[in-house]
C-alpha cells in the first residue's frame, strides 16, 4: 500500500460521492502520485503525464458517482487514468502502431535472455526507465497496466481491446525484450 | 504432463490460469526441478517489475530542462555559424559587386531556411533519451574499436571519429573529422569539418571549410567558406551548397545545385547543375550528366574546358541587378513563407513537447514585468557578453548566454503570437494553449505588421522585449520549482 493512503478509503469515497469538497482533496492527497506515476509510465511524458492526471481528479467529481464498491478503490482509480491514457494516445496518435494486429510479425524471442531479476539488480533505474521508453507502446501498456496498476489480464485486455491470449503474448514479448535492451546496455 | 513452455509458466506466476489448469501445473511441478525453478524465477522477475514501479519516480524536471537549454545552445551553434556565414559571404559579394542575382541569394536563402529545420531536427534528436554524449575541452577520439549503437552528440577542441557509430551524429568543435563509419546522419558545426571515412546518411554542415574525401550515401548539405569533395571522394546523392568557392573533384552522384562566387568541376557531377555567382568552370576531364544552368554577371563566366562534357545544354541567363522594391522579387515571398513555417513547426514542436512550459510563458507575456525584464534582458545580455568575453574564463559563459539570448530572440515571436492566437481565436480544451490555426494565425499576423514602416519596427521591439522577457521569467521559474522540489 502507498504510503500516503487514509486508513479508511472508503468513506472517503463515500463522502466524495456525496459531494464533500474536503474528501476529494483528502483522495487527491492519497492517490495522486500512483495516478501521475501510472500516466508517466503509459505515456512517457512528464508534463503530459501530470496534465492527464489531473484531467483524472477534475473529471472525478463526476465519474465518482460510477463508483460501486466492487473493486478496491485504487484499482478503479488507476483503470479510469488508464483508460484516460489510452484515450490521449489514441488522439495524439502518438504511435501510430500502438494496437498493431500483428503479432506474428516479431522473431519468436530466445529463451536464452537472462532474467530480468539479475538485471534490474545491477541495472540503475534510469537505464529501466530508458529500456521501457524503447519498448513500443502496444507491448509497454500491458506490462505497465500488469506491473503498476496491478490489472489482470482480462481487465487489460479490456481496456486495449485485445483477447485475453493477446494480453499474455504481448507480455511475454515485452519481458523478452526488456531483457535484450537491459544486457544490451552496457551501464 | 510435459514440461512448461515459459508462456504457460508465466501464465501460472502471473495467477491467470483457470483452477484446472493450475491444478495441472501444481501436479507436475514436483517431479520437476527445472519448472520449479522457472517458475521461482518468473515470480522474482515479477516482485522485481511491481516494485521497480511502486518506487516514487525519479525527479526530471530540471534534468529535462537543462536538457532544453542544451539542444538549443546545440542547435543555434550549428544555425549561428551557418546564418553568419552566410551574411560576411552576401556581404563579400556586395563589396566586390557583383551582388545578387536571384538564384544566388535563392541559394543563400534555401541555406538560411534550414536553421529552422536543423533546429527541429536537432531538438528532436536531443530529446530522445538513448543519445549518447561525448565532451571532453580538448581533443576527443573516438576510437576505431570502438562502435556505439546509438545517436552521438560529440563536442570538444577537435573531435576525431575512428570507430562506428549506428546513429546520427552531431559534431561540433574547432575542427572536426570523420574518419571511421557513421551509420546515419552527420549534423557537424565547427571551423573545419573533414569527412574521411563513410556516412551512409546526409551531411549538414556549417563550417569555415567542409571537406568531402570519403564516402556520403546520402545527400551534402553545406554552408561554408570553401567546400571541397576530393579526388576518389563520393556523395552518391545531390550537393547543395552556399559558399564561397566550391570544387568537386570527385563524384556527386546527383545534382549539384550552389550558390558561390566560383565552382569549379573537374571530376563527375551524375545530374545538372544549378548555379548563382560569379564562376563556373568545367575542367578538362570533368563530367556533367545533365544540363548547366548559371545565372553570372556576364556569358564568359560559365568556362568548359576542351576535354570536359557536359550532356545536356549549358543555359546562361545574365543575372540583372537587384530590383529596388523587394516586393517585386518572387524570392521575398518565398523567404517570408519559409521563415513563417520555421516558427510555426517551432512553435508547434515546443508546444507538444513543453505544454506547460508553453503555457507558463504564455501566461506571462501580458504581464508588465516581462516587458521589463525583456528590455533589461535585450540591452543587459549583449553588453555583458562582450565583458566575458574580455576575461577569457568566462568565455564559454559568454557563448553559452549569447546562445540562450539568440534563441530567446527567436522565440519572443513565436511565443507573442501564439498569446495573440490564443485571444484571437481561442484555445482547445482550457488546457491554456492556442490552436495550430491561432499559432499560425498569430503568426501571420506579426509577421504582416513588422512591414509596417516605423510602426512595424517599434512593434517589433515590442514584441521581442515581451516575448523574450515571457521566456526568461518562466525559465526562472521553473528552475526555481526544480531547485524547491
Amino acid at each position: 500500500m502507498p504510503s500516503g493512503e487514509p486508513a479508511d478509503v472508503d468513506a472517503l469515497v463515500a463522502r466524495a460521492q456525496l459531494g464533500d469538497s474536503t474528501a476529494f482533496a483528502a483522495l487527491y492527497q492519497a492517490f495522486s502520485r500512483r495516478v501521475v506515476g501510472l500516466c508517466h509510465h503509459m505515456l512517457r511524458d512528464r508534463d503530459r503525464a501530470r496534465d492527464a492526471a489531473g484531467d483524472v481528479f477534475m473529471r472525478l467529481r463526476t465519474s465518482i458517482a460510477s463508483y460501486n464498491g466492487s473493486t478496491a478503490f485504487e484499482r478503479w482509480l488507476l483503470r479510469v487514468a488508464a483508460n484516460r491514457c489510452i484515450d490521449l494516445i489514441r488522439q495524439r496518435r502518438l504511435e501510430r502502431r500502438w494496437i498493431a494486429e500483428d503479432e506474428t510479425r516479431a522473431d519468436p524471442p530466445s529463451s536464452a535472455a537472462s532474467p530480468l531479476t539479475l538485471l534490474l539488480a545491477k541495472e540503475s533505474r534510469t537505464g529501466m526507465e530508458r529500456a521501457l521508453g524503447r519498448l513500443p507502446a502496444e507491448h509497454r501498456l500491458p506490462l505497465v497496466l500488469r506491473y503498476y496498476a496491478d490489472l489482470s489480464y482480462d481487465e487489460i485486455g479490456a481496456e486495449l481491446d485485445l483477447e485475453k491470449s493477446q494480453v499474455a503474448g504481448r507480455i511475454f514479448r515485452a519481458k523478452h525484450m526488456l531483457r535484450k535492451l537491459l544486457e544490451e546496455t552496457p551501464r | 504432463m510435459n514440461c512448461l513452455t515459459e508462456e504457460i509458466a508465466m501464465l501460472y506466476a502471473d495467477r491467470e490460469m483457470s483452477p484446472a489448469e493450475a491444478f495441472q501445473v501444481e501436479a507436475h511441478l514436483p517431479e520437476c526441478v527445472a519448472c520449479r525453478d522457472l517458475i521461482a524465477t518468473l515470480t522474482e522477475e515479477n516482485a522485481a517489475l511491481a516494485s521497480y514501479f511502486q518506487a516514487p519516480l525519479p525527479n526530471r524536471r530540471l534534468t529535462a530542462f537543462s536538457h532544453l537549454a542544451g539542444s538549443i545552445a546545440a542547435s543555434i551553434t550549428i544555425a549561428v555559424p551557418l546564418q553568419w556565414v552566410v551574411a560576411q559571404v552576401s556581404q563579400a559579394s556586395v563589396w566586390v559587386n557583383y551582388v545578387a542575382s536571384l538564384p544566388f541569394e535563392a541559394a543563400f536563402r534555401a541555406v538560411r531556411a534550414f536553421a529552422p529545420l536543423m533546429l527541429l531536427l536537432i531538438i528532436t534528436q536531443a530529446m530522445s533519451f538513448g543519445m549518447t554524449r561525448r565532451t571532453s575541452q580538448g581533443p576527443l577520439v573516438i576510437p576505431s574499436q570502438e562502435t556505439i549503437a546509438d545517436s552521438v552528440l560529440a563536442t570538444g577542441e577537435t573531435v576525431l571519429v575512428e570507430g562506428k557509430i549506428e546513429g546520427n551524429l552531431f559534431m561540433f568543435g574547432r575542427s572536426v573529422e570523420i574518419r571511421g563509419e557513421v551509420i546515419g546522419d552527420v549534423f557537424a558545426g565547427a571551423q573545419e569539418v573533414r569527412i574521411t571515412g563513410h556516412v551512409t546518411g546526409n551531411v549538414m554542415a556549417g563550417a569555415e571549410t567542409i571537406t568531402v574525401s570519403g564516402q556520403v550515401g546520402g545527400s551534402l548539405y553545406a554552408g561554408g567558406r570553401n567546400v571541397h569533395v576530393d579526388k576518389g571522394a563520393r556523395v552518391d546523392l545531390e550537393v547543395l551548397a552556399g559558399a564561397e568557392t566550391i570544387a568537386i573533384d570527385g563524384a556527386v552522384g546527383r545534382s549539384l545545385t550552389a550558390g558561390a562566387q566560383s565552382a569549379v568541376i573537374a571530376g563527375e557531377v551524375g545530374r545538372g547543375i544549378t548555379f548563382g555567382g560569379n564562376k563556373v568552370l568545367v575542367r578538362s576531364g570533368g563530367k556533367v550528366g545533365g544540363d548547366i544552368k548559371a545565372e553570372v554577371p556576364d556569358r564568359n563566366s560559365v568556362q568548359v574546358d576542351p576535354g570536359a562534357t557536359v550532356a545536356g545544354k549549358v543555359d546562361v541567363s545574365i543575372a540583372e541587378r537587384e530590383t529596388s522594391n523587394p516586393w517585386a522579387r518572387p524570392g521575398t515571398y518565398i523567404w517570408e513563407v519559409a521563415v513563417l513555417a520555421g516558427a510555426f513547426l517551432v512553435g508547434w514542436l515546443l508546444m507538444h513537447l513543453y505544454p506547460a512550459f508553453f503555457t507558463g510563458t504564455l501566461h506571462n507575456v501580458r504581464s508588465w514585468a516581462s516587458a521589463g525584464t525583456g528590455v533589461v534582458a535585450l540591452i543587459v545580455v549583449p553588453v555583458a557578453a562582450v565583458v566575458l568575453c574580455v576575461t577569457l574564463i568566462g568565455l564559454p559563459m559568454a557563448i553559452g548566454s549569447v546562445f540562450l539570448y539568440v534563441t530567446g530572440l527567436y522565440l519572443a515571436k513565436i511565443f507573442v503570437a501564439a498569446y495573440l492566437g490564443r485571444e484571437i481565436m481561442g484555445g482547445k480544451n482550457g488546457n491554456g494553449l492556442p490552436t495550430l490555426l491561432g499559432l499560425l494565425v498569430g503568426l501571420v499576423i506579426l509577421q504582416a505588421v513588422f512591414f509596417v514602416p516605423y510602426a512595424g519596427g517599434l512593434l517589433k521591439f515590442a514584441v521581442l522585449c515581451l516575448g523574450l522577457g515571457a521566456v526568461i521569467l518562466q525559465v526562472r521559474r521553473q528552475t526555481l520549482t526544480a531547485a524547491a522540489q
